[in-house]
């Protein structure tokens, strides 16, 4: 529990404590003292918990505890594990090429000016449909994979820029006509979990 | 002066508004509550439905009944 989660709780109590005068004694917004708070009870301490709320479940929602504390995605948690440099997901994640606590945000994010609110409404999405029962099975994504979670990292990068293999195809990757992971197609591959060693870091997840 | 406005208020109808006001703000923090205790994608659709709505619901009613209190009262009147 953070700071502001012990702010929020108690701006969240305090609004309801403010709450239960209005209930019991609503005839005291007959005084100005009265209005003051019912208009602190009934408006700035709920929007501000709203608020605070919003902002908290939305940090909270690009970590990647967040992303594999649902059942449905354990494989791909699992994924991020494999013992195998090949495999695109679990290099990137074991060598830090993304920061490990959003890991599956760096990569599933769309990077455009209202990416995040997409992200969170396909994450309501995948809520539904996980409790609802009507998720996929393997789930898929809604979309192909495109090329813009890899290049906002790796465009300018030399290691890109100057890759031999990467030459002939620089400007329909940038264009979005040629996949990155046309080559790069070593996935999580969650069907061929058991077939590879994982590596088991000393550290937390 | 007091107990005349007192008596608007409930002649008005304000006073069960802003109970009712009160009771949805009241119910979706408590929902929002439990939700920050919880980091899983059912607490984010949680704090959204029912959290955020009963809370929005009732900051509008709160608001809609202090803007129409003059209308309620005359109407009483």
């Amino acid at each position: 529990m953070t700071g502001a989660d012990i702010i929020l709780g108690v701006l969240a109590v305090a609004a309801l404590a403010l709450i239960g005068v209005v209930i019991r004694r609503p005839e005291a917004v007959a005084t100005v003292g009265g209005r003051v708070v019912a208009f602190a009870a009934l408006f700035v301490l709920p929007a501000l918990v709203l608020l605070g709320g919003a902002v908290r479940h939305y940090e909270q929602a690009q970590t990647t505890a967040f992303c594999v504390s649902c059942h449905l995605l354990e494989p791909y948690r699992a994924s991020l594990h494999i013992d195998d440099p090949r495999f695109l997901p679990a290099a990137h994640y074991q060598n830090r090429r993304v920061p490990v606590d959003r890991a599956c945000y760096t990569c599933h994010t769309n990077y455009t000016m209202f990416g995040d609110v997409d992200d969170k409404v396909r994450g309501v999405r995948h809520v539904w449909h996980a409790v609802w029962g009507t998720a996929a099975d393997p789930i898929e994504l809604y979309e192909p994979f495109g090329n813009g979670a890899c290049l906002a990292c790796h465009r300018g990068g030399r290691s890109y820029e100057e890759q031999a293999a990467h030459a002939p195809y620089l400007a329909d990757l940038r264009a979005g006509s040629r996949s990155c992971v046309m080559c790069h197609n070593l996935g999580h591959e969650i069907d061929q979990l058991d077939r590879f060693p994982r590596w088991d870091p000393a550290g937390p997840p | 002066m007091s107990l005349i406005r007192v008596r608007e208020l409930r002649r008005g109808g304000l006073a069960g508004r802003l109970r009712a006001a009160g009771g949805l703000i009241a119910a979706g923090l408590g929902v929002e509550l439990v939700t920050l205790l919880w980091n899983h994608p059912v607490s984010f659709f949680l704090f959204l439905v029912p959290g955020a709505i009963l809370v929005g619901a009732g900051m509008l009613l709160y608001l809609w009944s202090i803007v129409t209190r003059g209308e309620s009262a005359g109407r009483g009147a």
